[in-house]
């Protein structure tokens, strides 16, 4: 799939915005605070009708202006698309396909994907579980199947519960919350483990040639409880296992098992990253990830995603860099934030469009690439 | 000072209702203002009258007049089925189907610890009270299906199952107009633990 076109109305520091899209490499070049992470994550949210940093809209809305518009045109193998989304202060929204209006962020899902890279992303390894489970849940948030419709519930239902947890209720009132808990936890179980089952292998081979041959990557998914036999029976003995541990959860006053306590363990060599990668096995590793990413989502849409890159080549070594770029098929239209074109290849600018992005405005930018490096 | 004292204090009181900004409040209270005294005297008293004279009912707990309602003293209603519902707007949304022809009883409200709201805050005792009525028969739980929602079907459930009536719940599925391939898993679960056979 292809971005053709671009429209911001009121969106973070963009006042009005208009972008088209000729080819499949997009570059935006500007200094720091002018906007670039701002269009990719526009583009990020056409995929998944949210931002995929904001829990509340509000923030995306230019300051003192009553709502934010994103328009766009996509081009697809079935034929093209049109996207458009507006967001209200106080939370409101509207999404329209093609120029109908549909009601939930559910009804937009799978219709375009996207694979965002930031450099924070590096951080997962080192970063704390939740940092790893959010990886898995921005994929599942991205595709058909009600994920949201899970997940959100799921960690209101935990609220809920913590909530009797600190007030020291008796077993009997948290029963009504652990059914409904086990319920929702089963289902979203189910879909992180089919996921990083398919992720699992795709990431092996990414980071195999990454290192040449160097160093075997295994993904692991470590649920914080039991989880054997029929996916059918996960709901009764979760059920079985919150309840055992009523008292324990009680004295800590949260819970202490369930969907919000996993881990995605990435294993490097047969060692957990975790405690002993370098930066440079780091960004390996995430890089090896979000290509395999990559290729689940091209996978379960039927066609290649977009790919974000936010200021990631930067923080890849030329080593690396090459093998990112290298990686990306030519079917795959890919946008770049940077500050300064040195980081690519000749070869890659060469077919690449370049905006300058100075205060909420973008220019095509014509100038000579002498800078880039040759490669 | 942007509005002299009087004007200012009802942009400020129409600002607390639900769903009432600051804008909304300012608009309401300009409207007020050009009408005649006539409407606003009636605005004033509706209000005071309703506040004064609608309580809860002390059977069914819907708000009303009458003690007990109009709906708990109609003679034509059904009496073996008992509807449960969570708010008076409920009641309103069913009595317009024209389908159900029982009783109701309303909790005013659904259990929601984040909001300090345990069974206890419920009209559960006035529940069980209505239930020692032996003509009921049958008690329908027409509770939405939110997660408070769910949790206090589930609590009700568990609390009316060992005095021995019939106990359902609506169905909840699909929307109609919807398709099959496009709704969630949960709906679809929903949708078929509600199925009933094809007559
Ligand atoms: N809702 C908003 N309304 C107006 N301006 C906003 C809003 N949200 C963010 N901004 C501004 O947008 C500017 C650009 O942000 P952005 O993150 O896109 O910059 P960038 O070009 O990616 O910079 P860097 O190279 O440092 O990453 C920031 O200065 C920020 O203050
Ligand atoms: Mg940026
Ligand atoms: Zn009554």
């Amino acid at each position: 799939m292809r971005l053709k076109r671009l429209e911001l109305l009121d969106f973070r520091n963009y006042p009005r915005l208009e972008l088209e899209f000729e080819g499949k490499r997009e570059i935006f070049l500007g200094d720091n605070a002018q906007g670039k992470s701002n269009l990719l994550e526009a583009i990020a949210i056409l995929a998944r009708g949210r931002s995929p940093f904001l829990s509340r809209d509000d923030g995306l809305i230019r300051w003192d202006r009553p709502q934010a518009i994103i328009r766009s045109l996509f081009e697809k193998e079935e034929g093209e698309i049109s996207i458009d989304l507006l967001f209200q202060k106080g939370g409101k929204r509207s999404i329209k396909v093609n120029g109908f209006y549909q009601k939930r962020v559910s009804d937009l899902l799978g219709r375009v994907s996207t694979v965002l890279f930031t450099c924070g992303d590096i951080g997962m390894v080192k970063g704390p579980p939740a940092s790893r489970r959010a990886f898995v849940d921005e994929v599942l948030l991205q595709l058909p199947g009600g994920y949201s419709r899970l997940l959100h519930p799921y960690e209101k239902i935990l609220a809920q519960r913590n909530q009797l947890l600190r007030l020291q209720a008796a077993p009997g009132e948290l029963e009504v919350w652990d059914i409904q808990l086990a319920k929702y936890a089963a289902s979203i179980e189910e879909k992180r483990l089919s996921f990083v089952r398919e992720i699992a292998p795709l990431a092996r081979k990414h980071h195999f040639l990454i290192t040449d041959g160097k160093e075997d990557l295994e993904v692991r998914w470590e649920p914080s409880f039991g989880l054997e036999g029929d996916p059918l029976l996960w709901s009764s003995s979760f059920l079985e296992q919150v309840r055992e541990r009523r008292e324990k959860d009680l004295a800590r006053g949260s819970t202490s098992i369930g969907p919000h306590r996993d881990d995605l363990r990435l294993i490097l060599d047969g060692k957990d990253s975790h405690s002993f990668a370098s930066q440079g096995q780091q960004r390996s590793i995430v890089l090896s990830l979000k290509l395999a990413e990559l290729d689940v989502l091209t996978e379960r849409i039927g066609e290649a995603p977009l790919l974000l890159l936010d200021d990631v080549l930067a923080e890849l070594d030329i080593k690396r860099q090459n093998k990112l770029l290298e990686s990306i098929g030519e079917e795959i239209q890919t946008f770049v934030t940077t500050t300064h074109l040195s980081d690519f290849t000749a070869g890659w600018i060469q077919g690449a469009e370049i905006f300058a992005i100075e205060q909420g405005k973008a220019i095509p930018f014509r100038g000579n690439f002498s800078a880039s490096r040759e490669g | 000072m942007l509005y002299s004292k009087p004007l200012a204090r009802l942009i400020e009181e129409l600002q607390r209702l639900p769903g009432i900004g600051p804008k909304s409040a300012q608009r309401l209270a300009f409207h007020i203002l050009k009408q005649e005294d006539a409407f606003v005297k009636s605005l004033a008293s509706s209000l005071l009258d309703a506040k004064s004279q609608i309580r809860l009912c002390s059977r069914c707990a819907n708000l009303s007049a009458q003690d007990p309602c109009e709906l708990c003293s109609d003679e034509k209603r059904d009496p073996s089925v008992l509807c449960v519902v969570a708010e008076p707007r409920d009641v309103i949304a069913l009595e317009r189907t024209g389908e159900f022809k029982g009783r109701y009883h309303v909790l005013q409200g659904l259990i929601s610890p984040l909001d300090g709201i345990g069974p206890e805050q419920l009209k559960i005792k006035e529940l069980l009270l209505q239930l020692q009525d032996s003509a009921i028969k049958e008690v329908i739980l027409a509770i939405n299906p939110t997660i408070e929602g769910e949790a206090t079907t589930l609590y009700l459930s568990r609390l009316l199952k060992p005095i021995g009536v019939l106990l359902t719940r609506i169905a909840f599925g699909l929307p109609i107009g919807s398709d099959l391939e496009f709704a969630d898993e949960l709906t679809l679960i929903r949708a078929l633990e509600g199925r009933r056979e094809v007559r």
